[in-house]
């Protein structure tokens, strides 16, 4: 955990546990935390917005499902917080499959945002979230102005939700509507600073849940961003979402994706994640939530 | 329940070239264990390859001497992963989650009707854990009531012969070349058996010699193996109104249904199949709600 706190203020979390082992504990943390500190016992609660973790471990959101995938692999009340996967208004169908391939050290996905839709989610998933015990965000999507703050009043009725991440920088729904492979280069709200301002702050007018919003590294500079989405009201970062990529078979010439392109996650962009959560720490005075080739490694 | 563990490697051997069956000691995994299921390992220490490989259950074992039950895999060498694998050496540790996915449902069968297994290359796999638990199921008296057909390349690719008769399986095998017994494709000969016992035989369709088969008619089919052939044996299976389920594969990611990486275009379930549209799917999990799938819902790209 060297490099839990590469600056001050920045918060990493640690997540999907796909690859190596992934305990996901308390006790390696405490542990590592006691290395750190001479034996003397420190806290590793913390705060986002005001929302308050136990420990500043998290899942990121499409990683993780709704929790109950993994309730029989992973010992649940132990996250700090536990992050959805992206919901939207209504349901989505997703991408053309293959959505997942494997590349150097990382994962290019293209899921496409699949998703119950927010009713659905409601009925069936949360039910199962509100009883684990920890703090449960809900990551929303939209591709207008409108469906975030729609999905921000429908759930802000709910109870036993702690905060809502704003997925804005999510790659793979560009043309989603449609259900066809299509590659655009459709801007994300999270590539421009007055989108991001706007919707920040709408979403920040309709509830007073914690804020996250989920910025994307597919731009010249995240700091402005991040600082558009602090002045619209943010309580906390999530950097970084995945970075807009794809992969070619060389025997068939074509993508290898059903989107074409994809988002590419893993250790791979860990370096590149690093710098990002950097570079916006020393601009910014909010928590930063840190992901981008995380695994949880217990030597 | 799933679970993952660090599992020692009892043994690593190749059977014939390219093809490994492998050994565990997980009896958490094993006891929990149902045909069609997978595992899902970790080859490498590091980060690359990245994500865990897919493997059938291939065989639950009871070992005598420590009264445990041990598990096999059968693995055939593709890429990287797999060359990893091969290097496993025993008393090493494999990090394993499982067992995991939706396994074969067996059909209640009169016992005048009989399965068929029918395995294409490295697919034959779990086919072996489905017969032991078939076998396991039918009365002493109608032994011999599985037939399993065995598709291979080559004659030295026939894999899995033995551990099904001593099942007390009937075999057919088909290769490619002809090489041994039926020349052809394991669906053509599923095909000769189906179609002696069945007014249904498309009409026109010369069939290329009988196969003497001692059980039939036949009354549902197990099947796995590449996708081609998993689609004609699907076809097959419509042709002669004969249930059948198949195992698929699809790239995964997590492996336990969350990330939803890896789906598949099925027919959305009642209550309105007439209002239904052609182009209407819905996408399931192969690492979740299948791999196993009854051919009817599947929708073949
Ligand atoms: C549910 C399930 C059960 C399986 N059971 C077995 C088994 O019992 N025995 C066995 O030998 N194999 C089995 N497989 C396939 C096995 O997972 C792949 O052979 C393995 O992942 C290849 O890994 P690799 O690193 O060696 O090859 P890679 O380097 O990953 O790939 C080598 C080649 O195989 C292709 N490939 C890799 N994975 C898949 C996949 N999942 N589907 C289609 N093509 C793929 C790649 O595109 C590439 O061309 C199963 C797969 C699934 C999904
Ligand atoms: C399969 C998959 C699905 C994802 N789905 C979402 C999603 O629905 N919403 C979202 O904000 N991020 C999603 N992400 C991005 C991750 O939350 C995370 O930002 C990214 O993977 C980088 O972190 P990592 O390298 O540690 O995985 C997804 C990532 C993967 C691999
Ligand atoms: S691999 Fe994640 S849902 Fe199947």
């Amino acid at each position: 955990m060297a490099e839990m706190n590469p600056v001050k203020k920045v918060r990493r979390d640690i997540k999907h546990p796909w690859g190596k082992s992934a305990p996901l504990d308390n006790e390696y943390l405490t542990r590592q935390a006691e290395c750190f500190s001479n034996g003397v016992k420190i806290s590793l609660e913390t705060k986002l917005g005001k929302i308050k973790l136990r420990n500043p471990v998290m899942v990121a959101s499409g990683t993780f499902g709704y929790a109950e995938e993994f309730a029989e692999l992973v010992d649940l009340k132990k996250l700090g917080a536990i992050v959805t996967k992206t919901i939207t208004l209504n349901p989505r169908k997703g991408n053309l499959p293959p959505r997942i391939v494997e590349t150097p050290c990382g994962i290019l996905n293209a899921i496409g945002l699949e998703n119950p839709g927010v009713e659905d989610f409601i009925q069936e998933k949360l039910l199962f979230l509100k009883k684990i015990g920890v703090p449960i965000i809900v990551s929303i999507g939209g591709d207008k102005i409108e469906e975030f703050v729609e999905l921000t009043r429908r759930l802000s009725k709910e109870e036993g939700i702690s905060g809502l991440e704003l997925n804005i920088s999510c790659p793979n729904v560009q043309q989603a509507t449609s259900h066809k492979p299509q590659a655009t280069s459709q801007k994300l709200i999270a590539q421009d600073e007055d989108a991001t301002y706007e919707l920040v702050k709408a979403v920040r007018e309709n509830t007073n849940l914690t804020l996250i919003a989920k910025l994307s590294p597919n731009v010249t500079d995240i700091v402005t961003i991040a600082k558009s989405a602090v002045k619209g009201g943010s309580d906390a970062l999530s950097l970084i979402n995945t970075f807009s990529a794809m992969a070619i078979d060389i025997e068939t010439r074509k993508p290898k994706l059903g989107n074409i392109i994809g988002g590419l996650s893993g250790p791979a962009i860990k370096p590149l994640a690093l710098k990002t959560v950097w570079e916006v720490a020393q601009q910014i005075d909010i928590p930063i939530i840190g992901m981008g080739g995380r695994l949880f490694e217990k030597k | 329940m799933i679970i993952q563990i660090l599992s020692k490697v009892i043994s690593n051997t190749q059977i014939v070239e390219n093809y490994f069956k492998m050994c565990l000691d997980a009896p958490a995994v094993a006891q929990k264990a149902e045909p069609g299921q997978f595992i899902y390992v970790h080859t490498s220490d590091g980060y690359q390859p990245l994500l865990r490989r897919a493997f059938s259950i291939h065989n639950i074992r009871r070992e005598k001497r420590e009264n445990r039950e041990q598990m096999e895999i059968l693995y055939k060498v593709r890429g990287e992963g797999t060359r990893i694998l091969v290097e496993k050496k025993a008393g090493e540790k494999l990090d394993i989650i499982g067992p995991l996915g939706k396994g074969f449902t067996l059909y209640p069968l009169p016992s005048t009707l009989y399965p068929v297994l029918v395995g294409g290359g490295v697919g034959i796999a779990p086919l072996v854990f489905l017969a032991q638990n078939l076998a396991k199921n039918q009365k002493p008296k109608t032994k011999n009531r599985i037939l399993v057909l065995i598709g291979a390349k080559t004659k030295k690719e026939i894999l899995c012969k033995d551990e099904f008769e001593r099942l007390g399986c009937e075999v057919k095998v088909a290769t490619d070349d002809g090489s041994q017994s039926f020349k052809g494709k394991v669906t053509e000969l599923l095909e000769e058996i189906l179609a002696p016992s069945s007014k249904l035989q498309a009409p026109g369709r010369e069939l290329k010699k009988p196969v003497t088969c001692s059980l039939q008619p036949v009354a549902c089919i197990y099947a796995c193996g590449p996708s081609p052939m998993l689609k004609e044996i699907a076809q097959l299976a419509q042709q002669y109104k004969i249930p059948c389920q198949v195992s698929l594969e699809e790239r995964m990611a997590c492996g336990v249904g969350a990330c939803r990486g890896c789906v598949l275009k099925v027919v959305p379930p009642p209550p309105s199949p007439l209002l239904r549209s052609p182009q209407d799917f819905i996408y399931k999990r192969v690492c979740k709600d299948g791999p196993v799938f009854e051919t009817g819902e599947i929708i073949w790209e």
